[in-house]
């Protein structure tokens, strides 16, 4: 028999979706109780697209009924926000999001949460902690909360992959809710751990309600193709074969950059999609894929919890993603409203290199944490980041790192008030053990995904039962059922050395720094126009499987640069490049450890591009490697006094100014605003290689 | 970290502003929550039962005609704010407890009755609020004298094993606090607003992190300090402690002399003004009230701190007066 309750939930479900027939599905009807009748707090694993917001959509709208004030969303992606958005008014129900885009729509959005015109009110974790936000409009409004609902719950469990600081206070916001107010958590992946973890973190009051998550139409292949040259060949040999339009997932930003520059040259369009993009950016990118403009969007990572694509045809990993959740994750995007859709794991050489990476540098070590703590406990009022830097040795990434990690703590040792980090009361200590079975736990992961390239078992099964559920038979589908590939491994020879060739000629930008750090005596705030280096170039990137691995020859072991570096430099320049205003003669940046290295192949650059070589400026100190200085209050200062530059030598014309390995930047900022003061035109700055990390997604 | 009890839950809910600086509804005022407290306790009901249907039904059918009832319920309903206020504190560090809870110091409840503060916010140790000590108050425009005379004070209760409970204010109550916990003293703050930034302030932050002080407000952490506040939590300050000392003291003005006469009316504690030449007029109209004249001599004198403090107090006829356990107070 029907309660009331459900007849009224069903009613609403039936004018949502606009058919009288429609029926709940497993388990949505449960939740929507346990939340409206018990104010429970619920924890729904399903996988996408299963209708975990219709739970939360119709909860709103019995208790809204029930004269109960708007639905708290605490969604991580704005991607997701507008989705969401678009949803609820299908359903009748007016959603209104606030973030930092758009400021200028608070006060409505307020008006309208407190008039009782708005049911749900979406906004992101970062948001819910800001203290401006708080005190302008949240905590105004949501006096009248009726329900919370955390999506992508996961990233509670720093047992995930995808741990995010800012969900261990939301976790600890939710635990601190009076009964009164039930909560909705979702996620579509999570193994068993996790949700044991997320379980105990809430106290053992939550209930679970769990999904299949196998995806029937998803056909998996892993293809073993270890140079970057033959991936890149590979994709645009089958890219065009694939079904629809989909994802390429890559590590790192500079590897996205890469792939998507290489498929738009070969006439695929294939934006690339970064968390380094501005928020304006995204949704564009996004709604090209939605509406299939483009073939696929080369991601990283940020493009994933909650993109909302019923018809993804494809999914493809330029490398190995770190974990089976990561990866499952990622691949579960694809063919949700399809028949057949395609997932492909291409492994490469650098794979176990780039995961390591991100697993050692995953946590700041214990001596950072205790240099901050002890920094900020010296400090009468705190100290602001910059404060931090002049008197730390410490990376400002490293310090945003340790200080999110102590900011985030139950309770925090430190807090942030302004742009100001002060030292709480709270006594720090530092869970080594923790971290270790941490780090024990990535490298497990890690091994796994090693094995998931390389087995002949049933992939999907394979996944489901690393994901908990060791009940999923074979599903005949996947490249190892069938016994035969989904996609042919193969690709023609010539477009592999074509890439190669690309690889070689991917040059990366040198933005000239435009402030000073204060770390030299006499200069101080923005750089002067008339002083600035102008944009520079570096030839490749440090030991990237392009023009790298020769520089990396050349500075190690042979200690003179090949002559095809030189011809390479030439062709950039010349070619690519053409800085403007043109120089007219080629300087270098001098050393006192390897006098000759840079110099002589300064010289042969200029020979190549019919410039005289100056040797204008010398080493009159000898400092430490810049790569040893922590940050940029240090790297500028090692620098003071270092250099001299000879006026009688200097050119009034545009000269480049040419290093072997760029960094920190310093030298050439340095340098250029020393020759602009000598009377040089304007400086443009050339290196071999830069060595400047951009991991991360 | 700690959750509050449905209890504290439920009083925060009906007394804080929950970090909002206008709330709407306002919250209940001592007054009306007093009230309210009254017939909770009538129809044997706890506030944290209000958290629940059936509490709520009989707030509703109650008809409580002495509180607003659509105020009650729209305050119990800002669960959303409380949330996120309870976070803000617990993860810097504070805490609270509300009179219904079992580490509630006693004293408070035996002394000050049903005015003793419903909620007690606080940074620093939880434990050890009710081990009594002495209070030590003056005003905030100390001379040189009176500072050194509540130095040495602080030090001899340190000293003794006494804690050190004072208000918090610039002056006297400072100099009371850092003297005492220099000399490896346990401290007790009531600050009457501003717990949150204080317990940042770097003169506090390694003795509340080593737990050996206890920053109080009965305050949101975030509101600042009043007048009123000021005045109201004197009260607080005499009930935690076991004997009063007032260093010095304005003649009919001021929060130190409101506060010292409160004490002698309602005898909390005895009370000792310190006598010396050269104090403020107020320490010597204190003691023709009926405050014990302490001199510098007493200080420094070589009996046991707590036994001469005792046994002055029992000549001056102000013999600790403990009122029997009260069980019967609402919550």
């Amino acid at each position: 028999m029907k309660t009331a309750l459900k007849q009224e939930a069903l009613q609403i479900l039936r004018s949502a979706e606009a058919n009288p027939k429609a029926e709940f599905r497993d388990g949505q009807w449960e939740a929507i109780e346990a939340l409206v009748s018990h104010h429970a707090r619920v924890l729904v694993v399903q996988r996408t697209g299963w209708g975990k917001s219709m739970v939360y959509f119709v909860a709103t709208e019995l208790l809204r009924r029930q004269g109960r004030g708007v639905t708290l969303v605490i969604s991580p992606l704005i991607s997701l926000m507008t989705n969401q958005l678009d949803a609820a008014s299908r359903v009748g129900l007016n959603a209104v999001t606030v973030n930092s885009a758009n400021m200028e729509d608070w006060e409505s959005a307020k008006q309208e949460v407190l008039s009782g015109a708005a049911h749900l009110l979406v906004i992101s974790p970062e948001k819910l902690f800001n203290k401006h936000f708080q005190d302008e409009v949240l905590l105004p409004v949501i006096s009248r909360m009726g329900m919370v609902v955390i999506d992508e719950a996961h990233c509670i469990s720093d047992w995930g992959h995808d741990f995010r600081p800012k969900y261990r206070r939301i976790i600890s916001f939710l635990k601190l809710l009076p009964p009164t107010v039930p909560v909705l958590a979702t996620t579509a992946t999570a193994n068993a751990r996790v949700v044991e973890d997320v379980q105990e973190q809430f106290g053992g009051k939550l209930h679970v309600m769990r999904g299949p998550l196998v995806r029937e139409s998803l056909r998996l292949q892993t293809l073993q193709l270890p140079t970057q040259p033959a991936r890149l060949a590979w994709l645009v040999e089958h890219l065009g074969k694939l079904p629809g339009t989909g994802i390429i997932y890559c590590l790192t930003v500079r590897d996205a950059r890469r792939v998507s520059e290489w498929l738009e040259r070969n006439g695929i369009a294939a934006p690339v999609y970064s968390g380094q993009m501005d928020d304006t950016q995204r949704p564009v990118l996004e709604q090209a894929l939605l509406g299939n403009k483009v073939k696929a969007l080369v991601a990283t990572s940020a493009l994933g919890m909650g993109f909302d694509k019923p018809d993804i045809g494809f999914v493809v990993h330029f490398q190995r993603p770190a974990s089976v959740v990561h990866y499952y994750q990622q691949v579960g995007r694809a063919g949700r409203k399809l028949d057949n859709a395609v997932g492909i794991l291409l492994g490469g050489a650098e794979d176990d290199e780039i995961a390591e990476y991100f697993i050692e540098s995953a946590f700041p070590p214990a001596a950072q944490m205790a240099e901050v703590l002890a920094a900020l406990e010296q400090a009468d009022d705190g100290a602001s980041i910059p404060e931090l830097q002049a008197s730390l040795n410490l990376s400002q990434g490293t310090l945003e790192k340790v200080l999110t990690l102590a900011e985030t703590l139950v309770p925090a040792p430190v807090t942030k008030q302004g742009s100001r980090y002060k030292r709480t009361p709270v006594l720090y200590t530092h869970d080594q053990e923790r971290i270790d079975k941490l780090l024990a736990l990535r490298k497990e992961e890690q091994r796994v995904m090693q094995v998931y390239m390389s087995t002949r078992d049933c992939l999907m099964q394979f996944l489901a039962k690393e994901l908990g559920d060791s009940t999923v038979p074979q599903c005949g589908r996947c490249a190892n059922c069938t016994g035969k590939p989904i996609v042919d491994a193969q690709y023609a020879p010539a477009l592999a050395t074509r890439a190669h060739e690309f690889l070689k000629q991917h040059a990366e930008v040198i933005s000239p720094r435009k402030r000073w750090q204060g770390g030299l005596l006499e200069r101080r705030g923005t750089i002067k126009p008339e002083l600035l280096a102008e944009g520079g170039r570096a030839l490749c990137a440090w030991a990237d499987g392009g023009w790298g691995d020769v520089v990396r020859e050349g500075k190690q072991r042979t200690h003179r640069f090949d002559e095809g570096l030189v011809a390479a430099a030439a062709e950039l320049i010349r070619s690519r490049w053409k800085p403007t205003p043109s120089p007219t003669w080629v300087t270098c940046v001098p050393s006192l450890r390897e006098k000759t290295l840079v110099q002589d192949f300064a010289a042969r650059l200029a020979t190549a591009l019919q410039l005289p070589f100056v040797a204008c400026i010398t080493k009159v100190k000898n400092t430490a490697p810049q790569k040893s200085m922590g940050n940029s209050y240090h790297q500028e200062r090692n620098l003071d006094g270092a250099f001299q530059v000879d006026a009688a030598l200097v050119r009034t014309e545009p000269v480049l100014l040419v290093d072997d390995i760029v960094d920190s930047r310093w030298t050439f900022t340095v340098l250029a605003a020393e020759l602009r003061e000598a009377g040089a035109g304007p400086v443009h700055p050339f290196a071999l290689a830069n060595t400047a990390h951009q991991g991360g997604d | 970290m700690v959750q509050p009890t449905p209890d504290t839950q439920a009083l925060l809910l009906l007394l804080s502003r929950l970090g909002q600086s206008r709330a709407e509804p306002a919250p209940l005022t001592a007054k009306d929550y007093d009230q309210l407290a009254l017939w909770l306790q009538h129809q044997g009901l706890r506030p944290g039962d209000l958290l629940r249907a059936e509490g709520r039904t009989r707030l509703r059918q109650g008809a409580v005609r002495f509180v607003d009832g659509d105020r009650v319920e729209a305050l119990l309903d800002r669960g959303g704010a409380l949330g996120l206020a309870l976070e803000g504190w617990l993860s810097k560090g504070l805490w609270v407890i509300g009179r219904g809870d079992s580490d509630y110091p006693r004293r408070l409840k035996q002394k000050l009755r049903r005015e003793a503060p419903p909620l007690l916010f606080g940074a620093g140790a939880r434990s050890g609020l009710d081990a009594g000590g002495v209070a030590i108050v003056g005003s905030r425009a100390a001379d040189v004298a009176a500072l050194q005379f509540t130095q040495r004070l602080a030090q001899r209760c340190a000293r003794a094993g006494l804690v050190t409970i004072s208000g918090g204010a610039k002056g006297v109550d400072r100099e009371a606090m850092t003297a005492a916990f220099a000399a490896g003293g346990r401290v007790i703050g009531v600050l009457p607003g501003d717990l949150e930034r204080a317990a940042l302030e770097k003169t506090f932050r390694k003795a509340l992190e080593d737990e050996r002080m206890t920053l109080l407000s009965p305050y949101d952490p975030g509101a600042r300090f009043t007048v009123w506040s000021a005045m109201d939590r004197n009260k607080d300050v005499y009930a935690l402690s076991d004997f009063g000392v007032v260093v010095s003291s304005d003649f009919n003005k001021g929060g130190t002399w409101a506060g010292a006469l409160e004490n002698l009316q309602a005898r909390w504690v005895p009370l000792f003004v310190r006598a010396e030449p050269g104090t403020l007029e107020g320490n010597s109209r204190l003691v023709e009230r009926g405050g014990i004249p302490l001199k510098s001599e007493d200080v420094e004198g070589a009996s046991e701190w707590g036994t001469w403090l005792r046994r002055k107090s029992t000549v001056a006829g102000e013999a600790l007066a403990f009122p029997p356990e009260q069980s019967d107070l609402p919550i």
